[in-house]
């Protein structure tokens, strides 16, 4: 089940769900959903990078994504101009708000995209959208401009909202040592 | 419960760092936000699995560049929440 607005904020009172910082209780809820906010930091794609580009192997044993990507991108601050996305092409970028959900809690959530930027061509992940309990952090977005027009990013701006949804039951990990003791207690056999 | 990790490099953004965590099988690498980190250590919850009285599986808090979620550990890798380690 999705969480409603006022269960959303239920949860943020309890603890359950951390936002920092807290959105607006005024303006960043809808419904269903809250929205979140474009952090300035992003990683842009270099448009020719050096040399001849390699074919990337995420299956070789000790990848490492972020070196890979660290050298396929420049890291850029968007100032308060903004930063023109171009058609076509990708970015990482960050939520400002930095998002942890309990390890024992009963809420995941999914990040999508914003209707109003949907339909100028803007995806804001790449089929990744799942937060799971436990995580921490701001939410990394890939962004992509499918549309034909330069779309300019700023700051700030509202760039996608997070929909919480109740799990049925709490994570193997939510519970409290159930494999740290001893064997498992083999079942009972019946009596006869 | 919490699992003990080596800082490698800096992340993507500012605020992230990669670190590695010590397996049955090897090493595991993941990006995490600083604010995760505690003493060289990161917050797993329970074990989900137990074999041979050592091992012990846990749930990464983030999905390893190798993709994996759950991954084996010797029970010496993991500290109760309460007794963080210490800084090497």
């Amino acid at each position: 089940m999705i969480l409603t607005d006022r269960e959303i904020k239920i949860a943020i009172d309890r603890g359950l769900i951390r936002i920092d910082p807290p959105p607006d209780p005024d303006v960043a809820f809808t419904s269903t959903a809250v929205d979140l906010t474009l952090d300035p930091q992003i990683r842009v794609f270099k448009e020719n990078p050096v040399g001849v580009v390699p074919i990337i192997d995420p299956s070789t044993p000790g990848f490492n994504s972020t070196d890979v990507i660290s050298g396929l991108t420049d890291g850029r601050k968007i100032s308060s101009a903004g930063y023109q996305l171009e058609p076509k092409r990708l970015i990482l970028a960050w939520t400002k708000e930095y998002v942890a959900l309990s390890l024992v809690t009963r809420i995941a959530a999914r990040v999508e995209g914003r209707s109003s930027l949907a339909r100028l061509g803007l995806g804001v992940h790449v089929t990744a959208p799942t937060i799971h309990a436990g995580f921490e952090g701001p939410i990394q977005l890939e962004m992509i401009n499918h549309g034909i027009s330069p779309i300019l990013l700023k700051p700030g701006m509202r760039i996608c909202q997070l929909i919480f949804e109740t799990t049925l039951g709490t994570p193997e990990k939510g519970y409290k040592g159930q494999f740290l003791g001893q064997q498992k207690a083999a079942p009972k056999k019946a009596k006869k | 419960m919490r699992l003990k990790v080596q800082t490698i490099g800096n992340g993507l953004h500012p605020n992230e760092v990669v670190v590695q965590v010590t397996t049955t099988s090897g090493t595991e690498q993941l990006v995490l936000d600083k604010r995760s980190l505690s003493k060289d250590s990161i917050s797993v919850g329970a074990p989900v699995g137990r074999a041979n009285g050592k091992k012990l599986l846990v749930e990464l808090p983030r999905e390893a560049m190798s993709g994996a979620w759950r991954v084996w550990v010797n029970k010496s890798q993991l500290v109760p929440e309460s007794d963080q380690v210490s800084a090497a």
